[in-house]
């Protein structure tokens, strides 16, 4: 401990609050109440945050107070650049690209929280069974999710849009089927791991049944890893639907999603770079900011990877 | 050692069965497959050539059984489409185009990630080591067909002083590479750092110190040989990703590649070509990830004991 610099800590303090100051102990925090102190703390994931907080919001109630309709065409303003009456201008058909942009982050945000909710639910009961039960289940279990971790999941989501059609809810199942393996593994080598401890044995002892070790004490203490790695799946289904949506067989037309807009402005690239330039600027930013608060939650839940 | 490998070969042997299975499963199923009686609204002659091949008048079973051979025997299939064209056209035509722009991006992302990751993981939170993570994070931020677009209107569009259709010279690859690398070069270089910021704290790095060797020696064969194991982990998945990422590349730079050719059948819906592609893709991919493991092996000696 340094000397504090300034004389006033050194003066006397009453009575009252030297009693209240010999109280060493800061109020206990929990698990959860610690990881949010220090995430709080990561300026640039607290940045991540409000920007996602704020693009939610906006894609909720944006479109309600705007003038127009994401299908709305007005055929007297095509391909005007970004004004105070179209912000982000419109597109080759008159369609005013903010409103466009706000439908895409509905999508982009819709696909992202569901995929990484389903998968996580997927992921976990796959992996705590697993690793809970052990031995050969476990043993087979896994050797299916190195299988599936194997194929190139892209080009099965791919063929599964084709075969189901292109819409939003195709596009989600096909990222749910892909994309919990990696969830699987991480709860199983915790769920491993912590079947070991100490506090395991003692309520076996104390006379919970498997089913209750398993839900009240081994996943919710193999949250954290298994938080961080569902908070990286939201970026990788949302760039998943942009990149489907971009080779046309994602979300179709009229509707609009950051990856279709930015593959329709392929073709006015040159005469009209702003259609592109917005969608992708949204893609991107909405990225960074995710990857921002999955490095910020992995060095707050995590506390074992902090360097 | 062998026995470690028989059984990669093994498990690689099944994920290419349910790979193969898969595909066979899909391909029946799709809507509009020539396997479906009453949906045939094919050239005669092609479904005429489909039914000699797949034995189509034959049980399930053996139409399957007949489909795993023709993949053995290397042949991909025809397509639904057109008469005259083979999946193994495509992919005589298409692959090598493809592996020559792979290629390069692989060793370009190779060579700057690792040189950056050594650099900052020495001179750790110097100028160097900041920029560089920034690019890191943008790396992996954004989707490769938003750089893809970005340099081709920069490059191609504003400044005009590189080619951005096809590969006649050496300066058309500059950007389908540049693009293809970004984020592998962003992945290898954070891995690359954090695994050499470890290793850099071992005894060994002491010793070797100790013993007088010059620091570059110390870095590059002490250091950096033991640091770049999760990098080669990576490189089996690297050569997947950069598959996929060559779809938008492919499509966007106009290259007659492999991506080029999945991304057209697509737009054309002709299944077989796709299925047969992923097969292809598939197989490849599974492959590179068995050359990776064995690879791991042969660097790392630690492996035989935990296997």
């Amino acid at each position: 401990m340094q000397a504090p610099p300034n004389a006033a800590a050194y003066e006397f303090i009453p009575e009252a609050e030297r009693k209240a100051a010999e109280q060493l102990s800061r109020p206990s925090l929990s698990y959860w109440q610690d990881a949010w102190r220090r995430l709080k703390r990561d300026r640039l994931a607290m940045v991540g945050l409000t920007f996602v907080v704020l693009m939610g919001l906006l894609a909720i109630f944006g479109p309600m107070f705007s003038p127009y309709a994401y299908d709305y065409s007005d055929f007297s303003a095509i391909s005007q650049g970004p004004s105070a009456k179209h912000w982000f201008g419109t597109d080759a058909l008159g369609r005013d690209l903010f409103v466009r942009i706000l439908y895409g982050a509905r999508i982009s945000l819709a696909i992202g929280l569901v995929s990484a909710l389903v998968n996580m639910i997927i992921g976990v009961i796959y992996g705590g069974t697993a690793g809970f039960i052990g031995g050969r289940t476990d043993n087979i279990m896994m050797r299916i999710v190195d299988i599936l971790i194997a194929l190139p999941s892209l080009l099965y989501i791919v063929i599964l849009m084709m075969f189901m059609g292109s819409n939003i809810r195709s596009i989600l199942i096909a990222l749910c089927i892909s994309s919990w393996v990696g969830t699987a593994r991480i709860t199983r080598s915790q769920v491993v791991s912590l079947k070991q401890q100490e506090y395991v044995l003692s309520a076996r002892l104390a006379g919970a049944s498997s089913w209750e070790i398993l839900i009240r004490h081994l996943l919710p203490n193999s949250m954290g890893p298994v938080i961080v790695s569902v908070t990286f799946l939201i970026p990788s289904a949302i760039f998943s639907e942009a990149f489907l949506s971009f080779l046309g067989i994602g979300i179709q037309k009229p509707m609009a999603s950051w990856g279709s807009l930015a593959n329709d402005a392929i073709e006015t690239l040159r005469s009209a770079p702003y259609q592109m330039f917005f969608p992708v600027a949204a893609i991107s930013l909405t990225m960074f900011s995710l990857n921002f608060i999955g490095d910020g939650l992995r060095d707050a839940l995590d506390p074992r990877l902090r360097k | 050692m062998l026995r470690y490998i028989a059984k990669r070969l093994l498990s690689a042997l099944i994920t290419i069965v349910v790979l193969i299975t898969v595909t066979f499963a899909l391909m029946r199923a799709i809507p509009g497959s020539p396997f479906i009686k009453g949906e045939q609204r094919m050239p005669p002659e092609v479904l005429q050539r489909i039914e000699e091949k797949y034995g189509m008048d034959k049980p399930l079973f053996q139409q399957y059984l007949t489909y795993l051979k023709n993949i053995a025997r290397g042949d991909f299939g025809i397509s639904f489409k057109r008469s005259d064209v083979a999946v193994n056209d495509i992919i005589d035509r298409g692959f090598p185009i493809s592996a020559r722009v792979g290629g390069a991006a692989v060793v370009v992302s190779l060579l700057i990630g690792l040189g950056l990751g050594i650099v900052s993981a020495v001179r750790k939170g110097g100028l160097l080591d900041r920029v560089s993570m920034v690019l890191a994070t943008v790396g992996i931020s954004i989707p490769t067909f938003v750089t893809a677009v970005l340099l081709l209107y920069l490059f191609a569009g504003v400044w005009n002083i590189l080619p951005t259709y096809g590969l006649a010279t050496w300066r058309h690859y500059i950007l389908p590479v540049a693009c293809l690398s970004l984020s592998p070069v962003a992945y290898i270089a954070r891995m690359t750092r954090s695994s050499m910021l470890e290793v850099m704290q071992q005894d060994y790095i002491r010793t070797a110190r100790a013993k007088g060797l010059r620091e570059a020696v110390v870095i590059l064969r002490h250091g950096l040989r033991n640091a770049i194991l999760p990098v080669v982990t990576y490189l089996g998945t690297l050569v997947a990703a950069l598959l996929t990422g060559s779809f938008v590349v492919e499509r966007l730079y106009a290259i007659p590649g492999i991506g080029r050719y999945f991304v057209d059948s697509i737009g054309a819906r002709d299944y077989n070509v796709i299925l047969g592609l992923t097969v292809f893709f598939g197989i490849f991919v599974v492959l590179c990830n068995i050359l990776v493991d064995i690879l791991y092996v042969l660097i790392d000696p630690r492996i035989k004991m935990t296997e």
